[in-house]
């Protein structure tokens, strides 16, 4: 049994947008009227060179009487860099670079071979596709639904169709405007939801060499 | 009684002797190394040396396999895999990830998971049962949960709630620290060169069993000649030395050979005129073969295959008897023909097998059952070819031949240099001074070396290659181990788990890297120990139910804890491990090693230590843990080799004060007695100095060649003061036959690759010209010129 697994829900909670986001995408000064279609928005993220965004997340678990709360910023780089750090309540921090996954806290480090481990290689690897506008990797993975909404919104649900994730997750769905992400919400088998909601998104974010060596890794 | 009524009763006694050993079945070839022990403690080690030299680790090749491209190396090992598979050697082949590993971790250690909750004192166990620590556990939950791996936590946390089944896991991703990881259903490695797809092929015999591994490496040439351009295939396996040794001792042998029979033949015919002359020759050897084969097979049950090869060796010196009777035959016939020639230098043969024989069974009185094979072996076999020549060969030589000219020439030439020798007496103190000073300043510099290694030369790509693969896929070094021994492996397991905790705290502190059975398995009194603490502890569920309330979990979700610790769960045994995919991971920590002193069969647990410097720590370390021991298996085998050696060298030693006192016994004259046996003396300590002056570090090999020079110079010796002066250049011309034969025969050994046969070669050879050359020193002392 692999319990690292686990990545399926802050993995994929690395593409959360904010409901509250300040929309800073490429077509936004361009944005035509009409809905935003799932074409349009692959095409969007493609464009995109890097991702900043701050967050929120509430974990609602039948194992706590309250959720766990906690806030923190999102980095991502092409082609499939990621960092989240924990500022609040405690430190903590999550890395993917290439085919390892870092995380650690003030209890120490720990690292994850995703070579040796399909299926969180799987979900990782979602949300580069997302961001990648890979519509061919997510139908491969997920049963694909896209709903536009009014003013340009839109959501996007993802079933996964791999029983070994499905016996996990029930399904990921993310909102977002435009190509700005707002919200994720990630519902497991057996109830439990993690809910977080991105702001200050920056979708046009760039990184230095000196900011990716201080960003990309666990502090 | 007619020397035809002798010889019948003889040929009777000794097909009686094969014909024994063989309905029998005692003719039993064997290679055990525990025949050269001497004492309980190095029998036992012994039988651990062999369980790891058989052992599944040592028949493992590992193969990598790189291509710029990853998937055309996966292609070229599935092409490697097809041909090799089926092979009947071939016990197993891996190189895909075992399906239903995790599923099957999971279900041997989930369900065990309060028995392999902590290996210390009972102390620690019972510590997690107070207040302050349970509060501490659910907070850690909590912090879990936040973490990436919260998802799992979660699932396990109501069942599970001190993570004990994640820490166990860890514990045997611990374990397994290679760096070889799976990817894309194959396991590989990752170097500075790429990606690498591996390989693991188990044999069914041993790595050194070289008959049986050699039709698999020419399997195994094809299929790397198979998987295509630009795929870079390496391996490590001890297999491809043995049959590499083997076949290069062979092709020097079928060499050597060769040109030793022609140069033999080519000897006899120029020295008796008469190819009959040679076979009739080789009969005492035969026959000494024989009837040594027989009886050390009746006596001991079996033989040793270096009682066989020493032995035969050591039987070399038997040519110089129907040589230096048919020289005599040839040259100095008496009236009565070949049977009176015989009786005439009968008395110069007995004596010098006799001393031949009493230098070799002072072997028998070693503590070795190897070397007392070799002493029956040896004694038994000069003996026989003595009886042969006097018995067998008068029968068989042709009446009245002409003399050869070439063989009166150089008898003229002999008997004409005796007479110069008398006008220079002198001259003959040149060689003796010459052989002291040599002596003294070389055996002063002759290094003794019992590494076996020296034994064999290992072609140097090879050796770089298995190097860069052990490096690239971090195998398991067998050469130090840690041995937990055990009446079963229970009892085994229990001294393991002490003595890894030990190792632990070494590995902490120094540069060793530790491989144990324990983070798979604890002895099953360990696991009981921890399952009853949970199921005993009082209120356990109640009070961990308070402190994760407390810290905001739902006491609700936690309600079945009592009826976890209360589970009915068989610990976990090593055959449960066994039947899992974790089987080949296990296996080779478990060795039987034989019958301990009080007959029963004991079992060993073994760690893998690699990167020990300091051997003594590591004893240190484990001293006062009964049961278990580090096992060094270079200076084991270093210290039976020189054990071996020295305990030769005091039996020669013996041996030689037993030859010293026939020759008394039989010449009673001081300078008689120092005439036969003081040249063969001075030839093989000569040899030894030279050796040292040389530079060559000195090996068992060495000492055996040096023993057949003494045998030889001995018999020189004894032939020339047995010799009457009109004799005398007859048997001087057997002499020089016999050292030619035995230079042609053993010395070309020296053209041989293999540094074993090599220094038998180039001492025996050195050592017997020298005999001959110190010869005349006999004549000065026996006062004939």
């Amino acid at each position: 049994m692999s319990f690292v697994l686990a990545w399926v829900l802050s993995g994929a909670a690395l593409v959360q947008g904010s409901a509250g986001a300040d929309a800073r995408a490429p077509t936004a000064a361009t944005a035509p009227t009409s809905d935003m279609t799932r074409a349009e928005l692959l095409a969007g993220f493609r464009a995109m060179p890097g991702l900043f965004a701050r967050y929120k997340e509430e974990k609602t678990m039948a194992l706590l009487v309250a959720p766990l709360r906690s806030e923190g910023t999102l980095h991502f780089v092409r082609p499939h860099r990621l960092a989240r750090h924990q500022t609040g309540p405690s430190k903590a921090s999550v890395v993917v670079d290439g085919d390892t996954l870092r995380f650690g806290d003030d209890h120490g480090e720990r690292a994850i071979d995703l070579a040796q481990n399909p299926v969180v290689r799987l979900f990782v690897e979602t949300f580069a596709r997302v961001l990648a506008g890979d519509e061919k990797a997510l139908e491969a993975i997920y049963t694909v639904q896209f709903t536009p909404g009014p003013g340009r919104t839109w959501a996007l649900r993802l079933a996964p169709k791999d029983p070994r994730m499905a016996r996990l997750v029930e399904s990921i769905e993310l909102r977002g405007k435009e190509t700005a992400l707002q919200s994720m919400v990630i519902a497991e088998v057996g109830g439990d939801r993690t809910v977080t909601t991105f702001f200050d998104v920056d979708t046009r974010r760039t990184y230095s060499k000196r900011e990716r060596d201080r960003l990309f890794r666990v502090r | 009684m007619t020397p035809r009524f002798l010889l019948r009763a003889f040929i009777g006694v000794v097909l009686t002797l094969v014909a024994l050993a063989a309905i029998s079945g005692r003719f039993e070839v064997t290679t055990a190394i525990t025949h050269f022990m001497a004492s309980g403690e190095d029998a036992r080690e012994a039988e651990l040396s062999r369980a790891l030299a058989e052992s599944e680790l040592s028949r493992t090749m590992v193969f990598t396999l790189r291509a710029e491209d990853p998937g055309v190396a996966v292609r070229a090992a599935e092409r490697m895999a097809g041909i090799l598979r089926h092979d009947p050697e071939v016990a197993s082949l891996r190189f895909e990830v075992p399906t239903g590993i995790e599923e099957a971790v999971h279900d041997l250690y989930f369900p065990r998971r309060f028995m392999f909750v902590d290996d210390g004192p009972l102390e620690g166990v019972l510590g997690r049962f107070q207040r302050g620590h349970l509060e501490a556990a659910a907070r850690d939950l909590k912090r879990e949960l936040s973490l990436p791996t919260g998802a799992a936590v979660k699932a396990i946390a109501p069942k599970d709630p001190w993570l004990l089944f994640p820490k166990r896991l860890e514990a045997l991703q611990e374990a397994q620290k290679g760096a070889l990881r799976p990817v894309e259903g194959h396991l590989s490695v990752e170097d500075g060169d790429g990606r690498w797809v591996v390989m693991f092929l188990t044999t069914h015999h041993s790595a050194f069993d070289g008959a049986a591994q050699a039709p698999l490496e020419r399997q195994i040439q094809q299929a790397i000649a198979e998987v295509g351009e630009g795929v870079v295939v390496e391996r490590s396996a001890m297999h491809r030395f043995a049959v590499a040794s083997e076949r290069s001792i062979r092709a020097d042998v079928t060499r050597i050979s060769t040109l030793s029979t022609v140069g033999i033949v080519l000897l006899f015919l120029f020295a008796f005129r008469s190819p009959r002359i040679l076979v009739i020759a080789l009969l005492p050897l035969v026959v000494g073969m024989a009837a040594a084969g027989a009886t050390t097979s009746l006596i001991f049950g079996q033989i040793h295959g270096l009682t066989l090869a020493f032995g035969a060796t050591l039987l070399g010196v038997c040519v110089d008897y129907p040589i230096h009777f048919f020289a005599h035959h040839t040259l100095e016939p008496a009236e009565g023909g070949a049977q009176a020639t015989a009786r005439r230098i009968w008395a110069g043969l007995a004596i010098g097998s006799l001393t031949s024989a009493v230098g070799f069974a002072a072997l028998g009185f070693a503590s070795f059952p190897g070397l007392q094979e070799m002493g029956v072996f040896a004694t038994v076999g000069v003996l026989a070819a003595l009886i042969t020549t006097r018995l067998l060969l008068p029968e068989l030589v042709a009446e009245g031949r002409p003399r050869p000219l070439g063989l009166q020439r150089l008898a003229g030439r002999l008997d004409g240099a005796l007479d110069a020798m008398q006008d220079r007496r002198w001259a003959l103190a040149v060689l003796p001074g010459l052989a002291l000073l040599i002596c003294v300043v070389g055996l002063g510099r002759v290094r003794w070396i019992d590494d076996t290694r020296a034994l064999n030369r290992l072609e140097v790509s090879s050796l770089a290659e298995d190097q860069r693969v052990r490096s690239r896929v971090s195998r398991v070094e067998t050469s130090q181990v840690v041995v937990a021994s055990g009446a079963d492996l229970e009892e085994a397991l229990r001294r393991n788990d002490g003595a890894y905790a030990r190792l632990q705290s070494l590995e902490g502190e120094t540069e060793v890297s530790v491989q144990s059975l324990h983070p798979f398995l604890w002895s099953v009194a360990l696991q009981r120990r921890n399952a009853d603490a949970f199921a005993t502890a009082p209120a356990l569920g109640d009070r961990f139910r308070a402190a994760l309330s407390a810290e905001g979990f739902a006491p609700t979700a936690f309600e079945g804890l009592e009826a976890e610790f209360m589970k009915p769960v068989e610990p976990l045994r090593m055959e449960d491990l066994l039947r899992s995919p974790l089987g080949p991971v296990v296996s080779p920590f478990v060795v039987s090693l034989g019958t301990g002193d009080d007959g029963q069969t004991r079992t060993g647990v073994l760690s893998f230590l690699r990167g020990a410097q300091d051997v003594e720590a590591v004893r240190t370390t484990l001293e006062d843990l009964q049961g278990v021991e580090l096992f060094d298996q270079h200076a084991f085998m270093e210290r039976v080799y020189r054990e071996y050696r020295t305990r030769t060298l005091e039996l020669v030693g013996f041996g030689l004060l037993g030859v010293l006192g026939v020759i008394a016994w039989r010449y009673r004259r001081p300078r008689v007695i120092l005439a036969a046996f003081v040249p063969a003396v001075i030839a093989a300590t000569t040899t030894l100095a030279l050796l040292g002056l040389a530079g060559v570090e000195v090996h068992l090999l060495h000492l055996v060649a040096l023993l057949l020079v003494l045998s030889m110079g001995v018999d020189y010796g004894v032939f020339l003061a047995e010799s009457s002066r009109a004799a005398t250049a007859a048997t001087l011309v057997g002499l020089v036959v016999a050292c030619l034969s035995t230079v042609l025969g053993f010395g070309l050994l020296a053209l041989s690759s293999n540094p074993a046969m090599q220094a038998l070669g180039y001492t025996t050879g050195i050592g017997v010209v020298l005999s001959l050359v110190f010869a005349p020193v006999a004549l000065i002392l026996r006062g004939k010129i």
